[in-house]
């Protein structure tokens, strides 16, 4: 029988409660908390912000704000941007064209952010994120790969974030011509395959329409007959899946879409920081994270029903006020960085890692039901989330039915 | 009230609370550590919050809010530290004696309840703090998180059952482990 009792428990806390550090440690502790206090207060020293910090200003911008920082991201620098594979003719324009314009959603949902994105020359992008009536933006960001740098406007409060990129993966030198490695590792690659879909209509045009598999995606992608121009692709890569629509290719675009310049009307520029790297190099652990603040913090106290964009960004809207509060108390001023990193996590999973989420309706705390597993690279035995989000590793045969 | 004039404000609000509560603060984040080493750090994190934090220039009761501030801080740190940890390779001593292994178990305990007090909720896990690890009643504590006793009662009794699973179940896999 387990020793561990009531009074047990109490012993060990009255042990903890008579810790004492010595009066010299005490001291210097002191001292020095005062010295950088005293530097801090008088401006001496500048407190280091982080995007987060910097981007969830508002209580009313800030989950908005947090979904297009994290979309841009998964977008941008997950090297996804892919707003058209077809094949033949239909990747011409996508291997040829100097800029390009395009619209991306996440996913398909009635209240997901539709986030447009304009590449300009090989080094420059623009991404928008719209409301969900599609009339207004709701933020901007603006990357520089040259400078390595990201001006994030939010344009309804006049707020605007220049962020230092740190630690690009593998710096893109021209993203048209990402798009392009994209198109052609996919022809070079012995499993790839297309399929004609024949013609269909697509928003009222003729479409003529070709499936594409590889071995981490798939992608559909429907084109005009006549122009040959891509219409609307839908793609699935690893545990994402993006649409894009209203394609332009080769067209101009004034230059102020892209300056760093801030906009007359906004605040005094925050800057900070991003580690790309430290955004894409989710673990686990931050994965465990992620859904103990959406099923602690978001919701209450159960698990989401999926984890597609559109039901976040529904239980989101409908919680706002009560992750607000969480966030107040634990002064945080917007999700930790782990949320996103978490987000990122499961989202990059491949084909043969297996995941799976079952975590609709568990109870946070309950250890008996899974909420979701996957098979980390190279292992046969799966790593199991439950629902007090404890990880245990199970071998297939085992995994719950 | 402009920007210099909050500023200053808020530069002597925090400095009265350092001169008033920076040694508690301390003392709370030694407890919740038992890490003499880390927790000068921990303090200075803990005013550099503060410092950027505009909850805090509305909190009603700063010390309170710091207070809270602290035992999330240390927390943190013991997730952390829980994330890092390592099985030590050959760093222990050749020989171990009796005084020694005694201490070690000792010590294990100690932060082993610590960390089963990291998994309950926040609530729960401040009022826990301040039942057991700060010592205070159930009045003071319902004056510091505004809630009634009655209710703090029950959340702590519920916390203790929590803490008794998630023991248990250390004590089964060290078992394991041993076996």
């Amino acid at each position: 029988m387990s020793k561990i009792n009531e009074k047990e428990i109490k012993r060990r806390f009255e042990a903890v409660s008579q810790f004492e550090i010595s009066p010299e440690v005490a001291a210097r502790d002191l001292e020095r908390t005062k010295e950088s206090l005293t530097k801090l207060t008088s401006g001496q020293q500048k407190s280091g912000h982080n995007i987060w910090s910097i981007i969830m200003k508002s209580k009313i911008t800030k989950f908005t704000a947090a979904a297009a920082i994290i979309i841009i991201v998964s977008l941008v620098f997950s090297q996804v941007v892919s707003p058209g594979l077809a094949w033949a003719d239909v990747v011409e324009p996508i291997l040829t064209a100097r800029t390009a314009i395009f619209n991306v959603v996440m996913e398909n949902g009635q209240n997901v952010p539709v986030t447009r994105i304009m590449n300009m020359g090989t080094q420059r992008i623009r991404s928008e994120v719209l409301s969900e009536d599609g009339k207004t933006i709701q933020t901007i960001a603006i990357i520089d790969f040259d400078t390595s740098r990201m001006l994030t406007l939010i344009p309804n409060q006049k707020i605007a974030a220049l962020v230092n990129l740190k630690d690009l993966p593998e710096k893109p030198e021209n993203i048209l011509e990402e798009m392009r490695n994209i198109i052609t590792d996919l022809q070079n690659d012995p499993d790839f395959s297309v399929e004609p879909l024949g013609e269909k209509e697509i928003d009222g045009r003729a479409a003529k329409g070709f499936y594409a598999t590889g071995p981490d995606e798939e992608l559909t992608i429907w084109a005009d007959p006549q122009t040959a121009l891509p219409i609307r692709t839908e793609q699935k890569w690893h545990q994402m899946q993006f649409t894009c629509t209203d394609f332009q290719f080769d067209i101009e675009m004034d230059e102020s879409l892209f300056s760093m310049e801030i906009p007359e009307g906004y605040s005094e520029p925050s800057i900070g920081e991003m580690s790309i790297a430290a955004m894409l190099g989710g673990t686990e652990q931050d994965l465990v994270e992620f859904l103990r603040i959406y099923a602690e913090s978001i919701l209450d106290g159960t698990f989401p029903e999926d984890l597609s964009t559109q039901v976040w960004i529904d239980d989101v809207n409908k919680n706002r006020n009560k992750f607000a509060q969480h966030s107040e108390e634990q002064n945080m001023e917007g999700p930790p960085l782990e949320f996103a990193r978490g987000w990122v996590f499961f989202r990059l999973l491949k084909a043969e890692n297996d995941w799976n989420y079952v975590g609709n309706g568990v109870k946070f705390g309950d250890a008996e039901s899974p909420v979701c597993w996957y098979r980390p690279d190279g292992s046969q035995i799966y790593r199991v989330i439950y629902g007090d989000l404890s990880v245990k590793d199970v071998a297939r045969e085992d995994l719950p039915k | 009230m402009n920007i210099e004039d909050a500023l200053t404000n808020k530069k002597k609000q925090i400095l009265e609370l350092f001169e008033k509560s920076g040694p508690q603060l301390h003392r709370l984040l030694g407890k919740l550590t038992l890490r003499e080493e880390v927790v000068g750090d921990l303090l200075q994190e803990l005013f550099l919050r503060l410092w950027k934090s505009k909850a805090f220039d509305k909190a009603k009761d700063p010390f309170a809010y710091a207070y809270r501030v602290a035992i999330n801080l240390a927390f943190e740190w013991r997730k952390n530290r829980k994330n890092l940890s390592r099985p030590l390779e050959g760093d222990y001593p050749a020989q171990i004696n009796s005084s020694t292994l005694e201490n070690m178990i000792a010590d294990e305990q100690l932060q082993q309840v610590l960390d089963a007090t990291m998994q309950l909720s926040d609530l729960s896990r401040e009022v826990v703090v301040m039942r057991y690890i700060e010592q205070q009643s159930y009045e003071e504590i319902s004056k510091r998180l505004r809630k009634k006793p009655q209710y703090l009662r029950a959340l702590n009794a519920k916390a203790i059952a929590r803490l008794r699973e998630l023991l248990a179940g250390n004590e089964k896999s060290e078992i394991n482990t041993n076996v």
